[in-house]
């Protein structure tokens, strides 16, 4: 590595950035209190991976301007598939080619830069962030990757990597300016789009070597997912957007359902990030029209006449602008990675859902799917297997009263949840399909004896979402309700409405059928996970819980689908010190 | 970041400012669509015309709302195909009268019953797509099987392609017809001589 030349492009400090008063509720999105420098680097030699060569190896790099409070973690941000070159056409008009190198006078469109919004953000909080060009990929992979180009993404990933630990110990090209200051067993990855892809083989990648570098946290941002591959041991985050009309499945959310239960010794948590405005591209500012002339409304491709009556731009009433956009994606993508790479607890209430968007998301309609790591939980019903129907997994019995449907879909059972529009889950998760026409069905699990107390957790929780597709019981934009109740040994009772804690039980927006492109696509169900405080059972006695109920006594009729339901508390327990200490599980 | 990409953006980011180039924002008239329908564009502004920006919500709302023109929109797409023979592959040309789209999701190509997902863009083009297809899988398609252009959905699940071994070439990932999106563009039906082009 050192007898390549290294060329350092720019160096642009973007301002001093002063420390806000701390307010009520710290937003994840506000500017923190590093001041902010950038600059480029990039290797004369390309990269070359599997069949493709010629990769450019260049990237873009946030920094904290005082690095001597370092060192601090590694943020690597890849972005995904997209033209690669523009320029002015015979006559002269704007135009794009996917040639790599560019041709004639046409330029590289610099997609690796269209995250500085987000990196800025991350790197006034105290991380180096460092965005890779992937354009040498972008132009070949359609043609010659055996993996749409995870694999190479992984490599080239990797690649950056060994760079950034010359950086930090011998300096290479940067001379001594990030030598002890980059903290290297602290990575966060953020790939968008094939780059989502991208980071979970390059976690794989990193991990079939030994792990040189410390994976922390990933996030992959409305990612594809050819290949369903899944990572434990790993905090993920999975960013998804409701109006994604590229990834218009959402197929990223078989990163959360495939990895809930792989590993029973999995230290670390899930999320999802559900954003009901957002779009495919404009996460990326030279993905967006009004910033970059190759951008573009990836919503088109479902909609050509952009009348989809939520995400649809010609009437639709539920897109963010891009701005909009790219405000809820770094409040939440910031609230992950502080979390994860800098502990930043504040912001579990975010990201687990219970806590509503900060002011800086810009919109109120974000949802959240969380599962906790494998120690803060205990598992009441994970809705996954055949005999879930009878028997809970702390063994005790399932029951239901006077409901009109009660079976699993999903994953095993060949049924999609959500008949028509886009079950994003199908086939990762299986649910249960809960269905009433009156008033007061239920649904139980009980606890066995032994197995009765619950005090050392905190929390509730399940997923759970309207089932849209019967539109028999589940009249159009209407949300549903029901009631949680737990009842203990000695008989005492106390329920809570679902809607008090959560809105996950929306109708999802716009409707199916409207146009042959549409069919299958819109609504679409996403599992959301409410969390109920098991304070707020008042009088139920938490050390003796016989059962955990279902009521549906808040509307007339519906269907809802319910999976993982378990306690949960994110407190260290004194067995999972043990198991820290004893080096079983790695602390999160 | 060099200069012309400098200029190029700033020009994009500063409020009312003015572009250099035509801008075609609300509907690039670089994209194309698999469907029967193409894309159309409602405003494309003249050079020099101002376009709406993210500082200026109420501008951006507008152009959020534009809506874009059915008639436009109902534009069809005009595709031609040829075939070049080469030693070990067989590439099929699809030259379509707009630029192709660009997304996360691959185009396939699918020949009867099968589907073909290597491809690559002409040199300098972008509405000129060329599969790559293996010269022997290539023998196999049966004379008169229907051709169609469509993107991989993204629901699909894959197993990867095979490595390079020899001198046999990488394969891409395998594809089934059934994991390409319903909204295919048809292109005519396979002859013995290469492709015949529907009216």
């Amino acid at each position: 590595v050192t007898a390549r030349a290294w060329l350092i492009r720019s160096l642009l400090v973007v301002g001093v950035l002063i420390a806000r008063p701390a307010p009520a509720q710290e937003d994840p999105g506000a500017t923190g209190p590093y001041a902010v420098s950038v600059t480029e680097y990039s290797e004369d030699d390309p990269f070359s991976s599997g069949q493709i060569t010629n990769i450019e190896v260049l990237a873009q790099v946030h920094y904290p301007t005082n690095l001597g409070n370092g060192p601090y973690p590694l943020v690597v941000l890849v972005h995904g598939h997209f033209t690669t070159c523009y320029g002015e056409d015979a006559n002269g008009q704007f135009a794009v080619s996917s040639d790599w190198p560019c041709l004639n006078d046409f330029q590289p469109i610099p997609s690796y830069q269209g995250y500085e919004y987000l990196a800025s953000l991350l790197a006034s909080h105290g991380m180096i962030v460092t965005s890779i060009s992937a354009n040498g990929i972008n132009a070949k992979e359609n043609a010659v990757s055996t993996t749409m180009g995870s694999a190479e993404r992984a490599e080239l990933i990797q690649h950056h990597l060994d760079m950034w630990y010359t950086f930090s110990t011998t300096g290479g090209s940067f001379g001594t300016q990030f030598v002890g200051k980059v903290d290297l067993s602290r990575v966060g990855m953020m790939g968008h789009s094939r780059g989502g892809e991208g980071i979970i083989w390059h976690y794989e990648l990193n991990a079939s070597q030994g792990s040189p570098y410390g994976s922390k946290a990933l996030l992959p941002l409305a990612p594809v997912n050819a290949f369903r591959h899944h990572v434990n041991d790993v905090p993920v985050g999975v960013l998804l957007a409701y109006c994604d009309g590229d990834v218009h499945d959402l197929a990223g959310v078989a990163y959360f359902d495939d990895a809930r239960y792989d590993s029973e010794t999995d230290a670390t948590p899930k999320y999802t990030f559900l954003g009901l405005g957002a779009n495919h591209n404009y996460f990326n500012t030279f993905w967006t029209p009004e910033l970059f002339e190759a951008g573009f409304d990836d919503w088109i491709f479902r909609d050509i006449l952009q009348d989809d009556p939520w995400c649809g731009t010609a009437s639709g009433i539920g897109r963010l602008t891009s701005a909009q956009q790219r405000g809820f994606g770094a409040a939440y993508m910031a609230a992950f990675f502080r979390r994860h790479l800098l502990g930043a607890k504040q912001f579990d209430g975010i990201l687990r859902g219970q806590s509503p968007p900060p002011p800086s998301a810009q919109t109120s309609l974000v949802y959240s799917g969380y599962h906790p790591a494998a120690f803060d939980r205990k598992d009441l019903n994970r809705l996954w297997i055949s005999s879930d129907l009878t028997e809970n997994w702390l063994e005790g019995d399932v029951n239901q009263l006077g409901l009109a449907t009660y079976q699993q879909c999903g994953d095993w059972t060949g049924l999609q949840c959500a008949s028509t529009g886009t079950d994003a889950h199908f086939p990762s998760l299986s649910a249960l399909e809960l269905g009433w026409e009156s008033l007061g069905a239920s649904y139980s699990n009980e606890l066995p004896k032994y197995k009765r107390d619950v005090s050392n957790f905190s929390t509730l929780q399940f997923r759970a979402a309207l089932d849209y597709s019967d539109d028999d019981r589940n009249p159009a934009d209407q949300p549903q309700d029901l009631r949680v109740q737990l009842v203990d040994g000695a008989g005492h009772t106390f329920a809570v409405k679902v809607s008090t804690y959560s809105g996950l039980l929306y109708y999802p927006p716009a409707v199916t059928n409207i146009n042959q492109i549409l069919q299958r696509l819109r609504p679409a169900s996403v599992m959301n996970t409410v969390r109920i405080p098991l304070t707020a059972f008042a009088g139920v006695d938490k050390t003796n819980l016989t059962a955990v109920n279902l009521l549906f006594d808040q509307k007339a009729k519906g269907t809802v689908l319910v999976s993982d339901i378990a306690f949960a508390d994110e407190g260290t327990t004194a067995a999972e010190k043990w198991l820290v200490s004893s080096g079983v599980v790695v602390a999160d | 970041m060099n200069h012309f990409i400098a200029k190029r953006l700033s020009s994009a980011r500063r409020a009312g400012g003015r572009t250099g180039l035509a801008m075609r924002l609300a509907c690039p008239a670089f994209m194309a669509c698999w469907t029967l329908l193409a894309l159309g564009c409602a405003t494309e502004p003249e050079a020099g015309e101002t376009t709406a920006r993210h500082s200026d919500p109420d501008l951006h709302a507008r152009a959020l709302r534009t809506p874009v023109s059915k008639a436009i929109a109902q534009r069809r797409i005009e595709m031609s195909t040829s075939i070049e023979r080469k030693v070990n592959t067989v590439e099929v040309r699809v030259e379509a009268s707009e630029p192709f789209l660009i997304g996360a999701m691959p185009p396939v190509l699918v020949i009867g019953d099968k589907a073909f997902g290597r491809s690559r863009f002409a040199e300098g083009r972008v509405d000129v797509l060329i599969f790559l297809i293996d010269a022997a899988e290539y023998a196999t398609l049966p004379a008169g099987a229907e051709a169609r252009v469509g993107y991989l959905s993204s629901s699909a699940r894959l197993e990867p392609g095979k490595p390079a071994s020899g001198s046999a070439p990488a394969t891409g990932p395998r594809i089934l017809p059934s994991q390409v999106e319903p909204n295919r563009h048809r292109l005519g039906v396979l002859q013995a001589g290469g492709m015949k082009v529907l009216p």
